[in-house]
């Protein structure tokens, strides 16, 4: 168990900087997420701390020792003691279970009475213990997955990383694995580093996320502090606040066009003269027309999702999602309707901050 | 441990890095040593041999070459055998590849088999049963015609004959090549161009065949300068004829007394040159069709569904099967009919079959068991060399980014660009005066086979590495594994199918050879080959015994290589 601390991290890639300064630290036994889209440097960071990659520059320090610094890897990847579950699994095909997640504790040189020993409790830790002498071929997604945790941990790693550890999975057992995963890294208290670039799964997991963007961290802390209060428009928008509304400052209150007036006591945009207003499809409370207030509109579209309804809305200035609980009743498309959205769910942010 | 006291929990697993990175370089450095001495040292001699003239260095011999002996007609020959060999092979080769990896065509397991067997089997073998059936004296079908409507047809000693024959080996060899890649094309795009409404024809026409455009043409290449280094089929249909070709010329002037090794290695170097030239055009070619953004490998890799032939379904089975006669069934039967009988040229009965021709070559022969002792000795020896060399520049490319790794490639795969009995000349010119004593001993012939075998190998074991997802190795890294123990846990082991499948072809190939032992052996027992025996038999005449102990080949080649296939199993 070690803490992780990643100082100005830079990777080129010829003239494209894949990761740009980037600079965190993971407590001991946290688990911390990297949540981003594809091509953010997310993967890239992960890789250079196991060691797989070398980094340009900065400093990667894994418990007490530096393992990257100067643009030369100290300690390569085979000595960081590390466990790592690849989104491909990885599992050797030629091996069987047992012998897969043996291999890091052979590599170390353990008696054979210690090596049956940890397999065993790794293979139940992991609910597979009945699948020791199989073959991987035999094993489903999930399964599979189990086994790729088993072998990372089974040999006591410092810290453990995931790359996209869930992605492989279908829905319901994506749910089920992130249950699982935080549950034995409870039951562990290992130090997680998880690469995903599904929200739901960083939000779940972590004890801290960063959200990244072209190679740097936009921003870092608690799910529920990402989650609520997102610091730039781009963080905003990938944590689901899709709808994107342009503000404008007329006699010090902020008006969008063909709306009107956006409530008082919401963000503050210092002395810009416009604003990004972004908030999420289901923060929107849908009102008939002559209910009064709010934002006027007319259902486009209905799509019935079960639990849900997703609409889009037409106004004025343009189009927005809005996702409401089925059971609250429907809107059949062209009805019109108003649109209401809580102060406190709305995400404002000065445009051009000059 | 100097590590300190801070690192002691994590002490034993930190290790410093200097010590394998140095291992590595061992390695490789030995591994370009080899592939020095193998491939690139006989080749720097080939040139020198060719520009030594008495007195100096000079362009003397390729005046010669020219002047004294009738170097245009040969090349002539040579061309229209290697072409009109290489245009026939394509047509029968691809046709084929496109039926059996297309449409519905019944006996495709035959035809694959057959283009495996024809590929492997002995180059004098094809060429001796046509002599046999079809000699325009003696030959068997011949003599039926001529007692039928007093006309004998059929001469198979003639360039139409050698062409004839030399097809029936190289179409495998192309429909290997292309079969191969129409199974990786995605089918999705001929599924699109019958949805759209094309005929099965039209869809072959405008899709399939514009999609493996690329393989077709560097199969087509390749057969070029295969057939350019061919000597047995030249060799046993030609020489009679008094009809020379470059292999035939070269041991012409091998053989002579004195040898003329210097214009041997001028026409080498001509035909080297020549042939480099013609891969140079096809590469060319095949970049060309890149740079217009011709990407084939797109796609999840989707069989495609097979065409139905509908009433040519018969035709095509008729095509198939035909082949499969002439060039492998027939062959073999004849060989094997000829292997039995003793009288030559007799009536067709089964009065005069017996033994005597095995017991001849295998009781008799003063020599049979060295010389079978020899062929495995150098089967042996060449595929040893050949999969370490292999595996090891294939590791150096794919798994480290040392500096010269990329001409280490280079140097194991460019002898697939010299026709074979070229590469024998630079061998014996590198070799023939050396003071270090190789000259005529297996190890050298072994040797020889090893360079000429590297490149499939080298190709081979690369698309194997190629094929090994990397996070497979990564995870052992990770997991603590240095750089030689997840080669030896997890890289050579998910190796295995492709290291056997190496193995076995290269073990077939050299137990068949005969260009390399018959130019480098020097004609005593103790470095002769089964193979180089077939031929001195067949060239006194005596084929019934040059039949036996061809057989007798089979039989051993048939012993190694079932166990072998067992051993890896069927691969689905």
């Amino acid at each position: 168990m070690s803490r992780v601390e990643v100082n100005q991290l830079v990777k080129t890639f010829g003239s494209v900087n894949a990761i740009d300064g980037v600079s965190f630290v993971v407590p001991e036994g946290e688990i911390a997420t990297m949540l981003g889209p594809s091509g953010c440097g997310k993967t890239t960071t992960l890789r250079c701390i196991a060691g797989l990659e070398t980094a340009t520059a900065g400093e990667i320090v894994i418990g007490v020792r530096t393992v990257f610094a100067d643009g030369r890897d100290r300690v390569p990847v085979e000595a960081r003691n590390l466990g790592m579950v690849f989104q491909s699994y990885a599992i050797w095909p030629h091996m069987t279970i047992a012998d897969n997640v043996a291999y890091g504790l052979r590599v170390r040189r353990r008696s054979r009475a210690e090596v049956e020993e940890r397999v065993r409790s790794a293979l139940a830790l992991v609910r597979l213990a009945n699948y020791a002498d199989r073959y991987p071929g035999q094993l489903s997604g999930g399964q599979m997955q189990r086994v790729v945790l088993a072998r990372a941990i089974a040999y006591d790693p410092e810290i453990l990383l995931l790359d996209e550890p869930l992605a492989n999975l279908d829905t319901h057992l994506r749910v089920e694995m992130r249950q699982e995963l935080k549950r034995i890294q409870r039951e562990t208290g290992t130090t997680m580093i998880a690469v995903t670039h599904d929200q739901s799964e960083a939000l779940a997991l972590s004890d801290q996320i960063l959200v990244m963007g072209a190679g740097r961290v936009l921003q870092r802390g608690a799910p529920e502090d990402i989650f609520r209060r997102p610091q730039t428009a781009e963080v905003a928008h990938f944590l689901g606040a899709t709808n994107e509304l342009a503000a404008r400052r007329v006699d010090g209150r902020l008006v969008v066009d063909g709306l009107g007036l956006l409530p008082d006591g919401v963000g503050d945009i210092g002395g810009a003269a416009s604003a990004r207003v972004l908030f999420r499809p289901s923060d929107v409370i849908l009102r008939p027309a002559d209910a009064g207030g709010g934002w006027p509109g007319e259902v486009v579209l209905e799509q019935y999702l079960g639990p849900d309804v997703h609409y889009l809305v037409r106004f004025a200035g343009g189009e927005v999602t809005v996702d409401v609980p089925s059971h609250s009743g429907m809107f059949a498309e062209g009805t019109a309707v108003s649109l209401h959205v809580a102060p406190d769910s709305l995400f404002v942010y000065p445009e051009g901050a000059s | 441990m100097t590590a300190g006291a801070d690192t002691a929990a994590a002490g034993r697993d930190v290790r410093p890095t200097p010590r394998r990175v140095s291992g590595l370089w061992i390695a490789f450095v030995a591994t370009a040593v080899v592939l020095f001495v193998l491939t690139i040292y006989p080749m720097i001699w080939l040139v020198i041999g060719s520009l030594r003239v008495p007195g100096g260095f000079g362009m003397g011999n390729f005046v010669d070459l020219g002047e004294k002996f009738a170097f245009a007609k040969v090349l002539a020959n040579s061309w229209i055998y290697a072409f009109g060999s290489t245009g026939l092979a394509v047509t029968i080769g691809v046709s084929l590849a496109v039926l059996v990896a297309r449409t519905d065509m019944p006996f495709k397991r035959v035809a694959r088999l057959s283009a495996v067997l024809a590929f492997v089997s002995p180059p004098w073998l094809t060429a001796m049963a046509y002599v046999y059936v079809a000699s325009p004296n003696a030959g068997l079908v011949n003599r039926v015609f001529h007692d039928l409507f007093g006309v004998k047809p059929f001469d198979i000693q003639s360039m139409g004959g050698m062409i004839f024959v030399t097809a029936l080996f190289l179409y495998a060899f192309v429909f290997l090549t292309v079969e191969a890649a129409l199974a990786s094309v995605d089918g999705s795009f001929e599924e699109a161009a019958r949805v759209s409404g094309a005929r099965p024809l039209t869809v072959v026409r405008t899709v399939t065949l514009p999609l493996v455009t690329p393989a077709i043409v560097s199969a087509a290449a390749f057969s070029v300068i295969i057939s350019w280094g061919l000597f047995a089929a030249p060799a046993i249909l030609g020489m009679p004829a008094r009809i020379y070709v470059f292999g035939t010329q070269l041991y012409l002037f091998l053989s002579a007394f004195p040898p003329r090794l210097e214009m041997a290695a001028a026409m080498g170097v001509l035909f080297v040159a020549t042939a480099m030239l013609l891969a140079a055009v096809a590469w060319v070619f095949r970049r060309r069709r890149r740079d217009r953004s011709f990407a084939v490998v797109a796609g999840k890799g989707v069989k495609a569904a097979s065409m139905p032939l509908g009433r040519w379904r018969l035709v095509a089975a008729g095509f198939a099967l035909g082949v499969t006669m002439l060039s492998v069934v027939g062959p073999f039967l004849v060989v094997l009919w000829m292997s039995l009988n003793v009288k030559w040229f007799g009536s067709i009965g089964l009065a005069n079959l017996s033994l005597a021709n095995f017991r001849y070559v295998i009781l008799e022969y003063f020599a049979f068991w060295q010389v079978a002792g020899n062929t495995l000795k150098i089967a042996a020896m060449d595929v040893t060399m050949v999969l370490l060399t292999a595996t090891a520049v294939s590791y150096f490319v794919r798994r480290t980014t040392l500096p010269g790794r990329f001409v280490l490639q280079g140097a194991a795969l460019y002898t697939v660009l010299v026709p074979s009995v070229a590469f024998l000349t630079a061998v014996m010119w590198a070799w023939i005066g050396s003071p270090i004593g190789l000259w005529g001993s297996l190890v050298l012939i072994a040797m020889t086979q090893a360079a000429r075998s590297l490149p499939i190998a080298t190709r081979n074991i690369g698309d194997g590495f190629g094929q090994i997802d990397r996070p497979l190795e990564e995870a052992a890294a990770v997991c603590g594994a240095g750089r030689g123990r997840i080669a030896a846990t997890v890289t050579l082991p998910l190796l295995r199918p492709v290291l056997l499948s190496v193995f076995a072809l290269d073990f077939l190939s050299a137990l068949r050879d005969l260009n390399t032992p018959l130019f480098l052996g020097g004609g005593s027992a103790g470095s002769m080959t089964l193979s180089v025996l077939i031929f001195q038999l067949w060239s006194e005449t005596r084929m019934g015994e040059a039949a036996a102990l061809t057989i007798v080949l089979l039989g051993l080649t048939l012993a190694v290589f079932v166990p072998v296939s067992r051993a890896f199993g069927r691969r689905t």
